[in-house]
């Protein structure tokens, strides 16, 4: 066995770590016009496994930086400045999340950084509260959220309780819908989500019951052998991947499973109408649904997300990225200041009627702070068609005493 | 059927299709490193490959499954050998840089096919839709086309290996390369061939499973992972060993899923894998 450095080893380490950079820094930035800039970034899957979430957000974002900027920027204490939007790939893993993060913040000077997978957010969240950098979660989970940690929040809608709005209208269209089996991640988020998924069936009057797949998992049918003698009525996904979920549904439909399933986004829709075949999803439910939108700033995003890489009218969750940098504008306004503390007390404060509907932070009951994005749980069914057609909302004041 | 024995049957069934799978990966990524000396970090990428050349044939191009399944295997065995000869030809015997060379190619690969593919899934009409119940066990037409598939690829490769002339030249080359130039074997045409061999299998074993899953640019990650414990368990280079093991992998994987609980079954054969590098580094059946 030879481990001597060679030219060749050094020619390609070299190359290694250029391409590794080259991957790092790929963002989408608005350049400075020579006003003052508020630099916010964004740590995400632009690569992977988890890709699909990552485009999609940063288009939103770039999107939402463009139009503040164009509309006057951000007025602070009688100073004009401009968002400064940079993007960094962590590929849905934790070890290239927290060198991404540290490159935004301590290269790129990034005070804002919001970052994608609720297993990342944990890791990266050390590095930015160490800096007084606020970190804005789209993600799963609830671990990293609470009184200690009062520059954090979440803009990801909470999925157990969207898993919940598509269940009561599972039950309010046959009430013999019984057993709920429960797919997770075997994850510190896959687990929370279970826990409180499992709350949620019970309050419901529906018996839950629950399995852990690893990320890693591609082959469904030994878990599903096990599961389905047993008829679940529905099955849901819990926080677990698009790509996993969409091959469980296709293994399923091929076992011979005759239920709905739940599912909570729309992110690879098309993806798993194909592989399940129409008939095979119809009457299947997911929640929120993001139709087609009727605010104002709903059809400025629906019009221009495309001008931007990444951007697909179709992902509409990722306008929750666009709504979020305007409640930051807004917060950070009410601050007056860039101190990152005052302008997360002031973020709680906040709200704006942006593409999604009106949108502020809510959650200070549960978590002692208003941190978690509150909105209502629109609930769409899949039509023979394969396409989404709401069906119910379900308000954010009832979705939260579940 | 008394419900414990369907139960063990189902998990033999599903552990012998698993493991069918694993073993065309593995084999070709033994043999490349038997010939070669190099560990082939891009091996996944080449199951991926497959798994994508069979979807364009059969969804773009309208044709049949099992043209699809050939095409995926030549179109497969081709571009392996393009890489042995272009790149990995360069890395003879040196481990350390042959494992980078792979890292970044099937960095590049993986993130071309992101590009070229985009990152949403990607689904594949099989040839069988048909599923079996037997008193409980439920047998999928598409599991026992990769296993018969496997059996005959597998047999063929044994074939080639110990009756054919480039057979004994590989088998030469693995063991000496310097002797088998001196016996005239042009070591480096064995050298792609083994690369193509190996390409070929794993781009087979992609096409035989993208009617199970759906198709991402990074679904060559996980089997390759399973493949590096297989080759680790069997000892790098032995073939025989890489097959043994890969089914009886599978089977791991499927009994863990089936008595204990699924998240288990992929860290368990990992933590077989560190048992193995730390008590017996050359495997079961590994000389070295």
């Amino acid at each position: 066995m030879k481990l001597r450095p060679t030219r060749r080893a050094t020619i390609a380490v070299a190359a290694a770590t250029t391409i590794a950079l080259g991957m790092t820094g790929c963002g989408e930035g608005a350049s400075s016009d020579g006003a003052e800039s508020i630099k916010v970034g964004l740590v995400a899957a632009l690569s992977g496994p988890a890709a699909a979430f990552g485009g999609p957000q940063n288009a939103s974002m770039a999107a939402a930086v463009e139009r503040i900027n164009a509309s006057g920027g951000v007025k602070v204490d009688g100073k004009t400045y401009k968002f400064e939007f940079k993007s960094y790939d962590h590929a849905y893993d934790p070890t290239k999340a927290v060198t991404a993060a540290n490159q935004a913040i301590t290269k790129d000077g990034v005070s804002f950084l919001q970052v994608d997978g609720g297993s990342i957010v944990p890791a990266v969240q050390p590095v930015a509260e160490k800096r007084d950098v606020m970190v804005m979660a789209l993600a799963g989970g609830d671990q990293y959220l609470g009184k200690d940690h009062p520059t954090t929040f979440r803009l990801y809608y909470d999925i157990s309780r969207s898993f919940g709005a598509s269940l009561s209208y599972l039950k309010s269209k046959d009430a013999k819908v019984q057993k709920v089996l429960g797919i997770f991640t075997d994850d510190e988020v896959g687990r929370i989500i279970a826990k409180q998924s499992d709350g949620i069936t019970k309050s419901l009057g529906a018996t839950p019951s629950s399995v852990f797949i690893s990320r890693d998992a591609t082959d469904f049918a030994p878990v599903l052998n096990q599961v389905l003698p047993k008829s679940p009525d529905v099955i849901q996904f819990g926080g677990t991947p698009p790509s996993q979920y969409a091959g469980i549904v296709k293994t399923a439909r091929q076992l011979g499973y005759k239920g709905d399933f739940v599912f909570p986004d729309t992110v690879y829709l098309p993806a798993v109408v194909e592989a399940a075949g129409k008939e095979g999803v119809e009457g299947s439910v997911s929640s929120p649904f993001f139709g087609a939108f009727t605010s104002e700033e709903g059809k400025y995003w629906t019009d221009n997300i495309s001008k931007h890489k990444g951007g697909d009218p179709s992902q509409g969750w990722s306008a929750l990225a666009y709504d979020n940098l305007f409640l930051l504008k807004a917060a950070i306004e009410k601050a007056g200041t860039l101190d990152t503390k005052k302008v997360s007390a002031a973020m709680q404060e906040v709200s704006f009627d942006g593409a999604v509907g009106e949108v502020r932070y809510g959650g200070k009951d549960k978590y002692g702070l208003n941190q978690v994005i509150e909105m209502d749980f629109p609930v769409a069914e899949i039509q023979k068609d394969g396409t989404l057609k709401q069906v119910t909302v379900v308000p954010a004041a009832e979705a939260n005493r579940w | 059927m008394n419900p414990s024995i369907a139960s063990f049957l189902q998990m033999l069934f599903n552990g012998l299709s698993l493991g069918a799978t694993l073993a065309l990966i593995a084999v070709g990524l033994t043999m490349v490193f038997g010939v070669l000396h190099v560990v082939n970090f891009a091996h996944g990428v080449l199951f991926m490959f497959g798994a994508y050349t069979t979807y364009f044939v059969v969804e773009v191009l309208e044709q049949s499954y099992f043209a699809a399944l050939v095409a995926a295997t030549v179109t497969v065995a081709a571009i392996s050998a393009a890489l042995a000869a272009t790149v990995f030809r360069r890395f003879q015997g040196l481990l350390l840089e042959g494992a980078i060379a792979g890292i970044l190619l099937a960095l590049l690969l993986e993130n071309l096919a992101l590009v070229w593919f985009g990152a949403s899934p990607k689904n594949v009409a099989g040839p069988f839709t048909t599923v079996v119940a037997l008193g409980g066990v439920y047998l999928e037409a598409q599991r026992i086309l990769i296993i018969a598939i496997a059996v005959v690829l597998v047999t063929a490769l044994h074939l080639f290996v110990t009756r054919t002339r480039h057979g004994r030249a590989l088998r030469a080359t693995q063991q000496d390369p310097f002797a088998a130039r001196l016996q005239g074997i042009a070591v480096r045409r064995v050298m792609i061939m083994t690369f193509a061999i190996g390409g070929a299998l794993a781009g087979a074993a992609g096409a035989l499973v993208a009617p199970q899953q759906v198709l991402l640019p990074s679904m060559g990650q996980p089997p390759l992972l399973l493949a590096f414990v297989i080759v680790i368990v069997a000892g790098m280079g032995s073939v025989k060993g890489s097959l043994i093991v890969a089914v009886a992998i599978g089977l791991l994987q499927s009994a863990i899923s089936t008595y204990w609980v699924p998240e288990a079954a992929v860290w368990s054969s990992f933590a077989v894998a560190l048992c193995f590098l730390a008590l017996r580094p050359r495997g079961v059946f590994g000389n070295a």
